[in-house]
């Protein structure tokens, strides 16, 4: 089982990050306490049976911490929070230089929440800090293969700013390839 | 050509799947193309560190740090070993209890099945005898809770090993106790009886508020609404109600018109005793009483001819009763039935509401 000071030191180093993971996925901070005492109870309970190493208890906490908020996600008919409805936004024709970044910050925002699994995970990690290396270790998969998926997020992000008109410089999505 | 980036090149860039080579072209037109420029930042942006000052409160820290304490006292507790002596000893415990009441509960059960009390016969010695409502055979076995009526002419004698009780005419005597360790006990509700006794059996009567036990002793009681009377030929008889006691010595009388006296027993009685034969004459003068407080069964009884119907008549009502208490067991089993379903429906609600929460 992992000792009282590294749970303690544990949860001195990474509550804080944890904490503001499950904020952004949840919206709630009542939920996410919740949650995140769950977290550091279930890697207890993990630490009883497996061992539990100081080097890999950032990247288990993430992990639990994915499955549970997506767990939560589930058993909750959520209530959207976000306030931006980017159905309300401003139509067409706008430049780059007119959007304000508070409002552009809201749109993606919001279609950040509207991604499913594991590609709102994704942004989530990012949003955090984490390198692609600790986020390929988390969701055991490659780190290409992840890149890929953010590149799909992208893709899809740019597209719905552009659905409302921001950021065209060239509408053209030019096929050559070259880039892969 | 455009003089912009395409979609597809700022995609590949800001998630980095560009190669070194396009990645180098891409920032050389960034630098000088501040729409494209301002594209990729934000795009970037998306994928980019959110530095957050929010906090957890400090219990959720004290809860985490107190479940740890709990698992690891389980921990302590398993390691030590005490948990499970503790739990081997409870089970043991409890199986032991539960093997010394299965022997007890099979020893009482033997006990209670080999007790079945004094082999009492019912003999008809003339007249209309029953036993339990119904025409008495001969050599009927009398059990704990018999009823033993006789009609006008009806004489009966009940024996077992060393012991002899003859019953006259228009009586009523009950056994609501044949045990082999408490004895016999007769409930003499109306008429006369002569007991006779010459073995170690243990017996004694209850005549309304009297009881009558023995010394070893043969001896007359005769019973009716009015008056008890109790003659004794032979022995020792106790006679005791709440408000007296009183002994008999042999060849006395006693009656409870005077609880306090005792007479000399004239010759007839003594007879009767003695020979244990009533002759349908001297067990009950009071005969008026008699068919008020006569047994119910008593009265049908005494025609001889109605004597089968009658007695159909009352296993009719019996069968009557009993589907009527098989009814009232039916209907409470089926609301018993419903209220567990209406439990088990409300658990079911309770645990969706749980899990919804």
């Amino acid at each position: 089982m992992i000792p009282r000071t590294e749970i303690e030191r544990a949860y001195d180093l990474y509550s804080k990050e944890i904490f503001t993971y499950i904020l952004r996925s949840v919206h709630n901070r009542d939920e996410a306490e919740d949650i995140l005492q769950d977290v550091f109870i279930k890697l207890i309970n993990y630490s009883v049976k497996s061992s539990v190493h100081s080097s890999n208890i950032r990247a288990l906490l993430y992990s639990i911490t994915r499955t549970v908020c997506i767990d939560s996600a589930r058993k909750r008919s959520r209530t959207k929070i976000e306030t931006t409805d980017i159905t309300m936004l401003p139509d067409r024709s706008r430049d780059i230089e007119e959007g304000t970044s508070d409002e552009i910050i809201g749109i993606i925002n919001s279609i950040v929440d509207t991604l499913g699994e594991p590609e709102r995970s994704i942004i989530l990690f990012r949003r955090n800090g984490l390198t692609y290396s600790e986020i390929a270790t988390i969701m055991k998969i490659s780190e290409r293969t992840l890149k890929r998926k953010v590149k799909s997020v992208i893709e899809y992000i740019r597209k719905k700013l552009r659905e409302k008109g921001f950021f065209i410089p060239d509408d053209t999505d030019k096929e050559d390839g070259s880039f892969n | 050509m455009s003089n912009h980036l395409t979609g597809k090149e700022i995609d590949y860039y800001v998630s980095g799947l560009a190669s070194a080579e396009n990645a180098a072209r891409i920032r050389k037109h960034l630098d000088s193309c501040t729409q494209c420029r301002k594209l990729a930042e934000t795009l970037s942006s998306v994928i980019a560190e959110h530095p957050s000052d929010s906090m957890p409160r400090i219990h959720v820290r004290e809860a985490v740090m107190s479940h740890w304490q709990k698992v690891n006292n389980q921990i302590v507790e398993k390691a030590s070993g005490e948990k499970p002596v503790i739990k081997r000893f409870t089970t043991g415990l409890a199986l032991a209890a539960s093997f010394i009441l299965i022997i007890s509960a099979y020893l009482f059960l033997g006990r209670m099945k080999a007790d079945e009390g004094y082999l009492l016969t019912l003999h008809s010695v003339s007249g209309g005898v029953y036993l339990n409502g119904s025409a008495s055979t001969d050599d009927s076995v009398i059990t704990t809770g018999s009823l033993i009526q006789t009609g006008e002419k009806g004489e009966a004698l009940v024996s077992a090993s060393g012991y002899k009780l003859y019953i006259g005419s228009f009586s009523s005597l009950a056994v609501p106790r044949n045990n082999s360790i408490r004895g016999i006990q007769f409930l003499l509700n109306e008429g006369a009886v002569i007991s006779k006794s010459s073995g170690d059996i243990t017996y004694s009567f209850s005549c309304g508020k009297y009881d009558v036990s023995p010394v070893g002793t043969d001896f007359m009681i005769k019973c009716s609404i009015k008056k008890t009377e109790v003659a004794v030929s032979q022995g020792k008889v106790k006679v005791e109600a709440p408000d007296m006691s009183i002994e008999i010595s042999e060849g006395r009388i006693w009656s409870s018109e005077k609880p306090g006296e005792l007479a000399a027993i004239d010759p007839a009685t003594a007879l009767i005793i003695n020979t244990g034969r009533f002759n349908n004459r001297l067990t009950n003068k009071d005969t008026d009483n008699r068919n008020i407080n006569k047994p119910e069964i008593a009265g049908e009884k005494e025609n001889s001819e109605s004597n089968s119907n009658g007695s159909e008549e009352k296993r009719n009502r019996e069968e009557i009763r009993e589907k009527a208490e098989i009814k009232q067991m039916n209907r409470e089993l089926r609301q018993e039935r419903k209220n567990i379903n209406d439990f088990r429906r409300e658990q079911k609600t309770e645990r969706k509401g749980r899990k919804n929460e």
